[in-house]
């Protein structure tokens, strides 16, 4: 995250004055938006009735105002509506998108506190809103949460929630890992069913297996596990077979650059932890000894020495959550479409959009139980990618 | 990953006469709603509460779908909801409920904002324009009651116009940019046919004329949209209609503004992920393709030569055509500089060109000895459309044999069929060519490491060796020299910089060795000038890797040390092969030769190359 790149620079509250039109009624920092920057932008603070209670973002004059302007229609009001917007500014390079639901929120309880108790049509209470303002705009920057009590029953709890990729879809044959030590989690932050569903989590188990052994749907379980996906805290990974075959990535260098990077594999494949770690040159010489052709069993076999004092389970499942390697799978095509489905009904599984993983973990066949069946039939051939 | 294609292009103005008027958009129909984007709430609704009841702190991504099976997690994954669920909007429907009038108060903005990026987002739409102001308000009024461009003129009864794209406000921020400078470039030609022949005025007059005819038929006959009666009857409308379906189909703007002023735009993320829908492909990923252009790479046109000819402007630079004519991807970029009397500098901008607008690709030229396997991207479905296309172009051959033919990494020599008609091996070649223009297929390359054998030095020795910068200093050097190697191209073999004293001396040393053979007397000096031939040539190598390299048998060849010396710094994994033979002018054989004597040391690893694989995106 860039230091000051995005942060709120300014924090200022708009509304609609019944006699001299939108203007700004508070800002912090004072004299952040100018009188004429406000006046050619004001149309998108204080809005047509259509974009009300809308997100708005405007990119304009080396500023990024993100606003949700809302009108409550009200009889006592003056003009029978009251309408307002509480707008944060950024610079226009800033990464602003983490702050939108804050705004959308912040709009909503202003919207509260003016329903219940007034607090922006009451001229007195409406005072307190610099204060706050400034509150918001320290803690936001510094902590990224806040909470501001208003009133005894109101207050503003906010949190900036980095906005992230969305995560991959989990399937059954994919195996979740821990990508930090799963120990320094607190268990019990987590919800019931990812705390049944954590001790078996130890980078082998497919999230098949775990729905079975923890006695968890697995619908429930591919979310849970989606969910930690999200934050960052697993990744998932295909399941190790001694068949498998891996090839290395361009990014398989960095480990010869990276010394830091070369002393973490080293103490990550090591087949007895706190014994002597392997040398380097065998473990690097393992992972090109891996290559399209290869299975594990293969490089087992050809590379016995090296293998030594390396796990070779273990040194899979680095190369792949590091992205040294990648996993390369096989997916039978069936060529002659004619008797789809009609024969086997596994030969549906044949279009050349599945892998050998989701269709074994699919028709709860073995590997060598379809390897066989793949074999056998002249008209099916098998593509590796 | 959202549409990169506009939903709708519009055109706005504002002027003392009418105020803010929308004068176009197009599509003048709203899109429906595509199913793909829209969050259909799947399944039953009770499931959905009952998980939000359960876990209403630890989801704070809130779900609107409920416990998704594999299609339908596709189709809806909760976490795509997160930011339309925060804006409230509900769902994803163009332009839906924005009315012409709202879009023109919009988009149709202050002066002030005028002559700049003007972005505006609401709620999951993004709308990205340039508002130009027609003549410049301080200095151009001024002007043109002097001697402006044709002074008899009227005062243009537009002030400000802004070209605006609409489009969905989750897709990469770089689109932005190139929306903008789209925008941005329309404008500028608007205006200035403005300038030269009040253009904008004249069409916008025609826009405003069907407005008010539309507007003045009766209820019942009036027709769907005033916009489709301005097609026929208005260019400027034609010109935004043309541009919203290029960008749409193919990415690509061709037009010319009141058929004078060309623009021409291309919209990368469009371009390059026309053929593989699987990968996204985004634009800095194409520059960096275009950077790692070496002499040594070969062009792979993309299209069809003939439509591609076709498609050049005519004023476009003869050389672009002659290159074009001359490109096969059987010779190298420097060869083709030579065939076609180029600079290799031009042949490289030309080439960086079609590479940016997607008419070509970079390949390494093709050749027996290549190794090629299936791209991770690869379509292997057994009935797509590429399995039809190949099909038309190669009658009675089946993709995905042919593709689990190229399975295993074979040199293409060896796929060939030794008892096969010549008319085979030509074929074999062009579903060669097929699948690389396709992108099915990626080539590996060989890469070397130099890694000691010492077993106290092993662990330690590489980590330090990457620590000191004199092994820093040669790779950098052997990166600027590729860099630079539009100039480096035509003096291969002569070394230069650093690595001229360092070849000069070996020569010299060599000679005085070869000299003392021959003599057979003064061994003791031999053996003394032999430590400080090494010495010398490995001085680049940590001590535990200067060891382990003489500890080889063939170290103990002059003429096989030498040739190793000359080539170590390309052991540390950044070059392959390769480029290796193009640089130091060597053959596969003596390269492999070399390779195979020191193989202790060495450690050979066989992947794509980094800049071949941003077209191949990782899988796991």
């Amino acid at each position: 995250m860039a230091a000051g790149r995005n942060k709120i620079r300014c924090i200022f509250f708009s509304e609609f004055h019944p006699v001299a039109g939108p203007k700004i009624t508070f800002q912090v920092p004072e004299d952040f938006i100018s009188q004429k920057l406000f006046d050619s932008v004001h149309i998108y603070i204080i809005t047509k009735p259509q974009l009300q209670n809308k997100l708005i973002t405007l990119d304009a004059l080396g500023h990024r105002i993100i606003g949700c302007p809302v009108c409550i229609e009200n009889a006592k009001y003056s003009r029978n509506a009251l309408l307002f917007n509480l707008c944060f500014v950024f610079g226009s390079d800033a990464d602003s998108q983490r702050y939108e639901p804050v705004v959308k929120k912040l709009a909503g309880y202003l919207t509260t506190l003016e329903m219940e108790t007034g607090f922006l049509s009451d001229e007195q209470s409406k005072q307190k809103l610099p204060e706050v303002m400034q509150e918001l705009l320290t803690q936001l920057n510094t902590c990224g949460t806040c909470s501001v009590p208003i009133n005894e029953s109101n207050t503003l709890h906010l949190k900036v929630v980095p906005t992230s990729e969305e995560p991959r879809v989990v399937l059954e044959h994919h195996v979740p890992v821990f990508l930090q030590d799963k120990e320094s989690f607190v268990s019990s932050q987590w919800d019931l069913t990812t705390q049944q569903i954590l001790p078996y989590i130890d980078g082998f188990n497919h999230v098949q297996r775990i729905a079975q052994e923890a006695d968890v749907d697995i619908n429930l379980v591919r979310i849970c596990v989606q969910n930690m996906l999200y934050y960052g805290v697993i990744t998932l990974l295909p399941i190790f077979q001694y068949s498998n075959v891996y090839v290395c990535t361009p990014d398989v260098h960095s480990l010869v650059q990276d010394a830091r990077l070369q002393a973490e594999c080293l103490a990550y494949v090591s087949k007895h932890p706190g014994h002597t770690p392997p040398r380097f040159r065998d473990v690097f010489a393992l992972y090109c000894g891996l290559g399209a052709g290869t299975t594990v069993r293969d490089l087992c076999t050809r590379h016995a020495a090296q293998l030594q004092n390396v796990d070779e389970r273990r040194l899979i499942q680095f190369g792949l959550t590091k992205g040294l390697i990648r996993r390369v799978r096989k997916y039978p095509v069936k060529l002659t479409s004619a008797e789809f489905g009609t024969a086997k009904p596994w030969a549906r599984w044949l279009t050349g959009l599945h892998s050998y993983d989701e269709i074994c973990c699919k028709t709860g066949m073995t590997y060598q139980e379809l390897e066989d069946k793949v074999e056998s039939d002249p008209h099916i051939v098998v593509c590796w990618k | 990953m959202a549409d990169c294609s506009p939903i709708s292009i519009i055109l706005v103005s504002s002027g003392s006469l009418r105020g803010d008027r929308l004068l176009f958009r197009y599509p003048y129909q709203e899109l429906p709603c595509k199913p793909a984007i829209s969050p259909a709430v799947i399944g039953p609704a009770t499931a959905d509460n009952w998980f939000e009841r359960v876990f209403p702190f630890y989801w704070p991504h809130r779900y609107t779908n409920s416990l998704p099976t594999v299609a339908e997690a596709v189709a809806t994954n909760p976490y795509v909801l997160r930011e339309a669920d925060c804006s409230g909007s509900t769902s994803n429907q163009g332009l839906t409920g924005y009315t012409d009038k709202i879009l023109a108060t919009l988009m149709a903005t202050k002066t002030e904002l005028a002559g700049e990026k003007f972005e505006l987002k609401v709620d999951n739409l993004r709308f990205v324009g340039h508002p130009t102001l027609l003549h410049q308000i301080s200095s151009f009024t001024d002007l043109s009651k002097s001697e402006g461009p044709s002074p008899r003129r009227e005062p243009s009864p537009i002030i400000l116009f802004n070209i605006v794209f609409v489009i969905q406000a989750n897709v990469s921020p770089s689109l932005n940019q190139y929306y903008h400078d789209l925008s941005k470039r329309l404008a500028l030609a608007i205006r200035h046919e403005e300038w030269r022949c009040g253009y904008l005025n004249k069409q916008a007059q025609i826009m405003r004329d069907v407005h008010d005819e539309v507007s003045a038929m009766p209820e019942d006959s009036a027709p769907a949209s005033p916009f489709q009666h301005m097609i026929p009857r208005c260019d400027l409308a034609r010109e935004l209609r043309d541009v919203y379906t290029g960008l749409c189909d193919a990415g690509i703007v061709n037009i010319r503004i009141n058929s004078w002023i060309l623009v021409s735009f291309c919209l990368p993320h469009k371009v390059h992920n026309n053929n593989v829908d699987a990968t996204k492909i985004e634009p800095e990923a194409v520059e960096r393709c275009i950077s790692a252009i070496r002499p040594y790479h070969a062009m792979l046109l993309l299209v069809d030569r003939d439509g591609l000819l076709e498609e050049l402007p005519q004023d476009c630079s003869p050389a672009l055509t002659r290159l074009i004519r001359i490109a096969t991807p059987l010779k190298s970029l420097q060869c083709l500089s030579q065939d076609s009397d180029l600079a290799l500098s031009q042949i490289f901008q030309l080439v960086s060109h079609l590479v940016y607008w997607g008419k070509a690709t970079i390949i390494y030229p093709l050749a027996e000895s290549n190794v090629y396997t299936l791209s991770p991207n690869a379509k292997t479905s057994v009935n797509s459309l590429l399995c039809e296309k190949f099909l038309e172009q190669f009658p009675g051959v089946c993709l995905p044999a042919i593709m689990a033919d190229f399975s295993l990494p074979l040199p293409l020599g060896e796929h060939r069929n030794p008892l096969g008609l010549p008319q085979q091996q030509a074929q074999l070649v062009q579903m060669v060519v097929w699948m690389l223009q396709h992108r099915l297929l990626v080539q590996l390359h060989t890469y070397i490491y130099l890694m000691s054998m010492d077993p106290e030095t092993a662990g330690t020795g590489a980590a330090k060796s990457q620590a000191s910068p004199l092994l820093l200093v040669p790779d950098d050097a052997a990166r600027n020299r590729t860099i630079s190697g539009g100039s480096e191209a035509i003096s291969v073999g002569s070394p230069d910089g650093g690595e001229l004293e360092l070849s000069s001396s070996v020569e010299t040393y060599s000679t005085y060795s070869t000299e003392m053979g021959s003599d057979g007397m003064l061994i003791t000096k031999d053996a003394r000038l032999q430590r400080k031939l090494t010495e010398s040539l490995l001085s680049d190598l940590t001590e535990g890797e200067r060891l382990s390299v003489l500890k080889v048998p063939a170290a103990s060849n002059p003429e096989d040390l030498r040739l190793f010396a000359r080539l170590v710094w390309y052991f540390r994994g950044q070059h392959h092969l390769e480029e290796i033979m193009y640089y130091e002018n060597l053959r596969r054989s003596q390269l492999l030769t070399l390779l195979d004597k020191f193989r202790e040391v060495l450690i050979t690893c066989q992947h794509e190359d980094a800049a071949a694989a941003v077209f191949h995106t990782k899988q796991y």
